[in-house]
């Protein structure tokens, strides 16, 4: 059979599968079942198990339950609402400025916790009443609730580096550094637009009552300061850790989630149904991220020994475009993915075979992987299909439609695609942290 | 028969869900607890606690492994929700027949050729029991974490068929199978 033909045929089975609604998962590993038994015969079907096998002594990846766990603790223990209250107190003069709020929670939130769904879902029951109360533009405010909580997969910690660290075998330690920038890039985007906006339409997001002004004196404003402590905390013992080598990615994970348990306990939330919760959340996360990861692996094996990758970089090499044509394509096709697929699925099925191209363009593969997750920032938004998208409509008052959701995120996947031509414009701002962080002959984590 | 079909579906959600309950409350236990102690003990008594790393490593394979089928029971695993989400629960169900087939493939070859694998690791005529130990100074077999392959995808297939079984009783009746 021709690689064209398999190509055609597998792509095309998986794709009908997944509209089909099949879970991703079983989807891909069930295709990949019927083209190893038909081309290879089934004894080559060990090789399905020798992948899981192969993925079991991945102690990295550990940090991923963690991490998930460290977010749920943080979810209910009730300090992303202090966050919030102290950065409107101080934003909220401006007009746009609790929009201004959201996206500095999102932003400070996305250094601690390494998964999206906390941060939009919180933000969402918080922070989305309170805009609408005060006369905010609903779709400005869901708008801006949704890029701010994407900023935590950029922004690291994150399990997207993590699990990309595994895919391309590149440092785990050096891709977080990279992410520092790119995502203060896009947040500030974020920031601009939403002052712009406000300033030229201020029905879109008034600044706060000259009664809730008068009510705010400095003494509370600085007393509430006290609110963005624990992530602060957080962050520095989590980078801390990992950057003076006193503990791997994973083991600072689970430092952090220590310690999120122990902010929780102050607090006075710190009970055996938030620590249940949390643990399940972070058991079934991973399980539906190692599932998916089976049968991905098990898909691209077959379809790279076939020869697929090489057709792949043909096709795109092949066009005859110098390295910056070849690499708006793979964005495209990237952001076209990420409307559909979710993130993991996309990486296990992409990253083997792009990064073969990327190399042979000349391009740092470091600098890929960071571009690589600006450029899914926009999966995460994009309808039909962007997780984003469905935890704020889980959480949004129960009138709002699916297509407002839609439109929310329109604005704001624009600046997302100004900030993933940014970091390609400007590479330096995707690996002059990590170089310096890390200089060459210092062991990354 | 309604009654029986009722009881054993209801034991394989709760095996789904005490498996993944009882794999998932190991992070706080194992994790949480462990790594603290052992960074604590490694940097502030510089007394490292030895075989943990390992110890931990093993234990992450069948941490997830383990809870696929649970997964499934929460309907956690990822779908691309395009059309499958605009459908009612019936249509829901009839979709999920049409895929199931597959589902059922990729499940068997798991649990087929898993248990070929781990008892490859286990035990041979010729050589006997085939123990091989973990090289941490806690010397725990490793047999066990491969058996984690075939069982915990004869799990989620259990916990997929079970599912098979409500849709196709969802289908033809038109109610659920409570």
């Amino acid at each position: 059979m021709s690689i064209e033909l398999i190509t055609i045929l597998m792509f095309g089975g998986l794709v009908l599968m997944l509209l089909l609604g099949m879970p991703v998962a079983f989807a891909t590993g069930g295709v990949a079942v019927i083209f190893i038994t038909t081309l290879w015969g089934p004894h080559a079907l060990s090789v399905v198990a020798l992948r899981i096998s192969g993925q079991m002594y991945q102690y990295l990846l550990f940090a991923i339950p963690l991490f998930v766990f460290l977010a749920c603790i943080m979810e209910r223990c009730g300090i992303i609402e202090d966050m919030f209250t102290c950065f409107m107190e101080w934003s909220g003069p401006l007009r746009g400025g609790l929009a201004i709020a959201v996206i500095l929670t999102g932003t400070l939130l996305a250094a601690v916790m390494g998964i999206i769904g906390a941060a939009v879902v919180t933000l969402g029951i918080i922070a989305l009443p309170t805009m609408l109360e005060r006369k905010y533009d609903q779709k400005f405010a869901m708008g801006a609730i949704m890029a701010g909580g994407t900023l935590g997969i950029l922004i690291p910690p994150s399990i997207l580096f993590i699990m990309y660290a595994l895919v391309a075998a590149e440092s785990c330690g050096k891709l977080f550094m990279g992410g520092i920038l790119p995502g203060l890039v896009l947040s500030a985007l974020f920031i601009i637009y939403s002052l712009i906006r406000c300033w030229r339409n201020p029905s879109l997001g008034p600044a706060l009552s000259k009664e809730e002004l008068a009510k705010l004196t400095w003494k509370k404003k600085f007393l509430d300061l006290r609110g963005i402590a624990p992530p602060l905390l957080l962050i520095f013992a989590i980078f801390g850790s990992i950057l003076t080598g006193i503990a791997s990615i994973t083991e600072a994970a689970g430092i952090g989630a220590f310690l999120a348990m122990m902010i929780a306990a102050v607090k006075g939330r710190l009970n055996w149904k938030n620590v249940w919760d949390a643990s399940t959340r972070g058991v079934t996360t991973t399980a539906m991220v190692m599932w998916t990861i089976f049968g991905a692996q098990a898909f691209v094996a077959f379809y790279i020994a076939q020869g697929g990758d090489k057709f792949v970089t043909n096709l795109i090499v092949g066009t005859g475009l110098g390295p910056y044509g070849i690499l708006a394509i793979i964005m495209g096709i990237l952001i076209f993915l990420g409307m559909f697929i979710d993130w993991v699925g996309i990486m296990y099925l992409c990253v083997p075979i792009f990064l073969p191209i990327i190399k042979i363009c000349g391009f740092d593969p470091l600098w890929f992987g960071v571009v690589y997750n600006v450029n899914m920032q926009i999966s995460f938004l994009s309808p039909p299909f962007g997780y984003a998208l469905f935890y704020l409509k889980g959480v949004a008052p129960p009138d709002t439609k699916m297509e407002d959701i839609f439109k929310a995120a329109l604005p704001f996947i624009g600046l997302q695609l100004i900030g993933l031509v940014i970091a390609i414009r400007f590479p330096w701002l995707c690996t002059w942290l990590p170089n310096v962080v890390f200089p060459s002959g210092v062991a990354a984590p | 028969m309604k009654k029986k079909l009722k009881f054993l579906l209801s034991l394989i959600d709760a095996t789904s869900e005490y498996t993944g309950k009882f794999y998932g409350i190991f992070l706080i236990v194992f994790l949480v607890g462990v790594i603290t102690v052992e960074v604590i003990a490694r940097y502030g008594f510089n007394r490292p606690i030895p075989g943990v790393h390992d110890a931990m490593t093993a234990y992450f394979g069948a941490y997830y492994l383990m809870a696929g089928a649970y997964t499934l029971l929460v309907g956690a695993h990822v779908r691309v929700d395009v059309l499958w989400m605009h459908f009612k629960p019936r249509g829901r169900a009839i979709l999920d027949l049409i895929t199931f087939p597959l589902f059922l493939l990729f499940m068997g070859v798991l649990v087929v050729y898993g248990w070929k694998f781990a008892m490859a690791a286990t035990w041979s005529s010729s050589a006997g029991w085939i123990l091989e130990f973990d090289h941490s100074f806690l010397k725990f077999p490793l047999f066990p974490l491969k058996w984690t392959i075939p069982i915990g995808g004869l799990l989620l297939l259990l916990q997929g068929i079970a599912k098979f079984v409500r849709d196709v009783h969802l289908v033809a009746t038109r109610k659920a199978l409570e």
